[in-house]
């Protein structure tokens, strides 16, 4: 009788799992960016973004996940991930960068100067230092900041949409 | 068993695999995607447990009672803290004894754990365990405690052989102002007040704590007699010489009126007659520590140095005093890619005992000098791995010492899990019981003569040793999910145990006629212990949180002789699973309730079966400084034994009933 009890609470502990669960802040990085890319105005017949993705954290984990997916009319568009070093070379090749933590993000922020990339990170300061959008937490939810300068400057054209829902616009 | 082992090593195998594939990648849910932006910006979150970062990177099985954890406990003694943690033990014998063991061998004397509170040890030498009814700290003052299962030798020096706990309160800086805290219930009735005010450099706090505590009851419900009570009080300076060095001076009186069975020998049936009566104890310590630590770089060292001076009288069986004084420096510092940390320390006993003619030590004054020296070197190899060996030195006078090497090896596997893996030699010096002691129990009668059994101590006793092998997996998977597994198998080398009288009994007239068999306590028995502990914690929702606790374990010992004290029937004393899942609703700002379920298997050598025990917990905040609680313990159990005294001693098994308690929480400035 108690064995069954306790087969009863385990498969209940079980299915609590599954149904809930609030979401992973991580988990809902990755789906911001997605968004974020989403709401850019790439080139015409551009056929595919590369989101490079620099560093090590539980984000990178989720970000991987948006390898493959589509954006953009009939969903034309393809994301790719490409995980980079912190190299000249390998940032050429990026169309947005996900900068995962603090240190060298500077020195990266400096290689991507004049090159038309998306720089989006989570990290603190990170439009004061030139990044394009920073994703900030503030009492349990997600909010980003856009710094408008620098995404002009890098030629890249945010929707209006990014701009309204933004908490910020520097 | 060896199919266990393959079952076990598959089992954990496939697991780890899963937790590793999965905590590697991390699906976004594809509802996600399909979400508007605003919606996304409506999204609550969660962040991951704070609880991984204190026990990251430790590559050993450690489960850490955090003073969150406390504030929502259902313990309102001591030793009930411990009913939480994977792999422990927590058995309630009396209303003032315990049974407290990590992993097995688990005895009202289980003299395998190592206790300690803010770097004092709470074991006594006399059976090198702890008289857990003397030990006690304001509660909502402790800070965390950390346990760690598996061996410690090579930094906590002997007899940390299966584990050690280590209580440690909050600083003088962190207990100011006024807490006071009254308990009233059927289990108990405490009374808490605190202290803490400070200056620039300066920051102190004294306590007082009073308590009662109820007697159990017998197997048809009534109450036994073994009720108790403890005054206690104390203080603790915590001085900031400079921005690193710091000087703590602290110092603890308590004194009890504890209660305890009695068997008395008569020379007509029954022979034995139980009786409760009446002991008087004391205890009291000063404890002073100087410290310097950088605390960017966690490097410095320390001086510690105590003195700790417990008795109990009016005892039928054994009187005794303890003194304990101890010194120890401790240095840390890096070189390179290493972390080394070397210390060395000098601890005197001097113990004197005035027993009875049932029990008595001989000598009844004994003294002992133990100087230790350890090593530990922590190397970190490229960027995922963690080396750590070390090694403890000790002598206790007499020729006799101890090596206790350890081997650790942790591997990041990604920023989020780790697996370790542990190899150590440890060991148990012989406590004064098993050296000094000589004891007679009653046996059986035949045709109205009573047969006794001497027990007596082994001055040529060699340490027990363990060779310990432990595996262990800890990691955040799949969202929120905090999942901490440790496997181990160990190998028990000459634990002291005491055979069967070989010889024919002697016929002896004083005081009544009888016959008397002898024996004495030998290092023969050997054993293999393996098992595991999985712990799970997950955040449902922000204020909902949820843990659940497994442990199993299998041990069988093995002796040339039949054995009677401390022996092979050890084996049959530890429950085979023990599971706990705790849950905590935070309903809002001012209403928290709580739910907590514990199984325990069989113990078969004293026939007691499993139970199920339900706890519930309510705490009602009508203020930000008052904090009124409720909780009910065993609410789906009438009443139920937990473990007995001790297959030697006889007595009839106390039962925990349900029980209720309201508490009343002031904080003050």
């Amino acid at each position: 009788m108690k064995k069954r009890i306790i087969l009863i609470l385990l498969t209940f502990l079980m299915w609590t799992n599954i149904a809930m669960g609030v979401k992973n802040i991580n988990e809902l990085k990755a789906a911001f960016v997605y968004n974020f890319i989403k709401y850019t105005y790439w080139n015409e017949g551009k056929k595919k973004i590369t989101l490079c993705i620099v560093g090590n954290s539980e984000e990178k984990n989720y970000l991987i996940d948006l390898d493959n997916k589509y954006i953009g009319k009939n969903n034309s568009i393809k994301i790719a991930i490409k995980i980079i070093n912190y190299s000249e070379e390998d940032i050429n090749g990026c169309d947005v960068l996900y900068i995962c933590k603090k240190q060298n993000a500077k020195e990266i922020l400096q290689k991507t100067k004049g090159k038309r990339i998306l720089t989006i990170s989570a990290i603190d300061n990170f439009v004061k230092n030139g990044g394009i959008i920073q994703l900030i937490k503030e009492e349990n939810r997600l909010k980003f900041i856009i710094n408008y300068t620098e995404a002009r400057k890098s030629k890249i054209n945010l929707s209006s949409k990014l701009l309204r829902l933004a908490k910020e616009v520097k | 068993m060896k199919k266990f082992v393959l079952t076990l090593l598959s089992l954990v195998f496939s697991l780890l695999v899963f937790l590793v594939v999965n905590g590697n990648t991390a699906n976004i849910s594809p509802r996600l995607l399909k979400l508007d932006l605003e919606d996304l910006l409506n999204i609550e979150v969660t962040s991951v447990s704070k609880y991984k970062q204190k026990v990251e990177d430790i590559p050993a099985a450690i489960y850490v009672i955090t003073a969150e954890d406390i504030k929502h406990s259902y313990a309102n003694l001591l030793p009930e803290l411990f009913r939480d943690v994977p792999g422990v033990y927590v058995a309630r014998i009396t209303s003032s004894d315990w049974a407290i063991s990590i992993r097995g061998f688990n005895d009202r004397f289980a003299n395998k754990l190592l206790i300690l509170m803010d770097g004092r040890t709470l074991y006594t030498p006399i059976f090198s365990g702890v008289f857990w009814e003397r030990q006690d700290t304001v509660l909502d003052d402790i800070e965390r405690i950390e346990v760690i299962r598996g061996p410690g030798g090579s930094i906590w020096g002997a007899n940390a052989v299966n584990g050690v706990i280590n209580i440690v309160t909050k600083s003088a800086w962190d207990t100011q102002g006024l807490l006071l805290k009254t308990s009233i219930g059927s289990d108990a009735t405490i009374i808490t007040a605190r202290y803490g005010a400070h200056t620039q450099n300066l920051a102190y706090r004294i306590y007082t704590k009073a308590k009662e505590v109820s007697s159990l009851l017998n197997n048809k419900g009534e109450k036994v007699g073994d009720d108790w009570r403890t005054i206690q009080g104390g203080f603790r300076i915590d001085y900031k010489i400079s921005d690193t060095k710091s000087l703590r001076i602290s110092s603890d009186i308590s004194s009890g009126i504890y209660s305890a069975l009695h068997t008395l020998y008569i020379p007509e049936p029954p022979y034995e007659i139980f009786l409760t009566e009446d002991l008087y104890g004391f205890q009291g310590n000063i404890f002073l520590k100087l410290e310097n630590r950088k605390k960017e770089t966690d490097e410095g060292w320390y001086l510690q140095s105590y003195y700790d001076a417990s008795s109990l009288w009016h005892s039928f069986l054994l009187d005794w005093n303890t003194d304990i004084f101890d010194i120890e420096f401790r240095h840390h510092f890096h070189r390179r890619n290493s972390h080394w940390t070397w210390g060395i320390g000098y601890r005197k006993y001097i113990v004197s005992t005035e027993g009875s003619e049932a029990y008595y030590f001989r000598p009844d004054k004994i003294e002992q000098d133990i100087v230790n020296l350890f090593v530990q070197n922590e190397l970190h190899l490229k960027d995922h791995w963690n080396l750590i060996t070390g090694s403890k030195y000790e002598t206790y006078g007499n020729g006799a010492d101890a090596i206790q090497p350890s081997i650790k090896l942790l591997y990041k596997i990604s920023h989020n899990q780790s697996c370790w893996i542990s190899i150590s030699h440890a060991v148990r010096t012989p406590s004064m019981a098993e050296k000094y002691m000589i004891g007679n129990i009653f046996e059986r009668q035949e045709s109205g003569i009573p047969f006794y059994i001497e027990l007596r101590g082994n001055d040529n006793l060699k340490p027990e040793k363990l060779t310990a092998f432990e595996l262990g997996y800890r990691g955040i998977i799949k969202k929120n999910l905090f999942v901490d597994l440790a496997t181990y198998y160990y190998i028990y080398d000459d634990l002291i145990t005491i055979p069967t009288p070989k010889d024919f009994p002697e016929y002896q007239k004083d005081p009544w006629p009888h016959f008397i068999a002898k024996t004495f306590a030998q290092n023969i028995m050997n054993g293999k212990s393996y098992g595991f502990e999985i712990s799970i914690q997950k955040n449902l929702t922000n204020n909902l949180n949820l843990k659940a606790n497994y442990s199993y374990n299998h041990l069988s010992l093995s002796a040339p002789q039949d054995t009677i004290f401390m022996g092979e029937y050890l084996e049959k004393a530890w429950p085979r699973h023990m599971l706990n899942i705790i849950s905590n609703w935070k309903i809002n700002d001012k209403l928290t309730i709580g739910t907590r379920l514990r199984y325990i298997s069989d113990i078969p050598i004293y026939k007691i079966n499993d139970y199920i025990a339900i706890d519930t917990r309510l705490t009602w905040k009508p203020s930000p400084r008052i904090s009124i609680s409720i909780v009910g313990t065993n609410i789906n159990d009438p009443r139920h034994p937990e473990y007995r005294q001790n297959v030697a001693i006889r007595t009839p098994p106390r039962e925990i009933g349900r029980s209720i308690f309201l508490s009343i929480k002031f904080l003050g400035l």
